[in-house]
């Protein structure tokens, strides 16, 4: 496998592959997402509850975040946000999602909303590229 | 923003590939050499979906590390699941499942280790977005 630690162009490791988590009954806030090595330029986000009907997949580049979602509002339904790139969606209006609110020169920084009274754990995996 | 078909790393353009591939689900676990993507790719988007049937799809990334989210409808509807090992994941059914992920990265493309459970069925259509 490729070694993405030291698999490099110039002085900068490009891509990578990682996780984070939040609990859905956080108030909303931000979120600090370390580790990635390099300032991302753009940002390709999956995520999912584990046995929930929440899923979404979304980009970010700081200033143009998008996602798609499965809405709990109708049976294996989906739908789009054009202003975040992480959303959860239980229905009647409850939900978690988020945005990049920065890149960091080590991660990124997740700016969250919760509506309602949402529960469960929010997983997200990445792609960060420089 | 950086133009990103601009944007010059040590001398080589960033580059990019989209492609399809496929593999019927009956298939014994094993290797699965994917090439025309023209240079050796460092990190893969998947979207694997069997056409036409409810409930198997998944979303995964894969550079060395796996993960992916997968309907888990056939299992429990209305439902989804995380792996962090597997990058490419069919739930047919419960106990029957096919999964893939990224063996190594080769000079024209990619190799996917395939892992059968059970007995799955149906033709299982990937794309992906490869990256340098």
């Amino acid at each position: 496998m490729v070694d993405v630690t030291t698999y490099k162009f110039g002085e900068k490791n490009l891509f990578k592959v990682g996780s984070f988590s939040i609990n859905k009954t956080t108030a909303s806030g931000t979120q600090a997402v370390t580790g990635v090595g390099f300032t991302p330029s753009v940002l390709f986000f999956i995520t999912c509850e584990d046995g929930a009907a929440e899923a979404s997949f979304g980009r970010d580049d700081g200033s143009a975040p998008y996602c798609v979602y499965a809405t709990a509002d109708y049976v294996d339904g989906w739908n789009y946000n054009g202003t975040n790139s992480l959303m959860q969606y239980q229905g009647g209006g409850t939900y978690y999602l988020g945005k990049v609110n920065s890149m960091d020169s080590d991660g990124f920084t997740i700016g969250w909303t919760r509506a309602g009274a949402p529960g469960g754990t929010f997983v997200g995996f990445y792609l960060a590229m420089a | 923003m950086a133009d990103k078909t601009r944007y010059n790393y040590g001398g080589d353009y960033n580059r990019f590939k989209l492609g399809t591939f496929s593999i019927a689900t009956t298939t014994a676990s094993g290797t699965q050499a994917i090439t025309g993507v023209g240079f050796t790719p460092a990190s893969c988007i998947f979207i694997a979906v069997q056409h036409g049937v409810i409930g198997e799809l998944s979303w995964g990334m894969d550079d060395g590390t796996n993960e992916c989210v997968y309907d888990y409808y056939n299992t429990t509807a209305d439902t989804y699941e995380t792996s962090s090992t597997a990058s490419i994941f069919d739930n047919h059914s419960s106990g029957n499942t096919y999964a893939g992920v990224v063996n190594s990265f080769d000079s024209d493309g990619f190799t996917i280790g395939w892992t059968k459970t059970g007995s799955p069925t149906g033709s299982l259509v990937v794309l992906y977005l490869a990256r340098l």
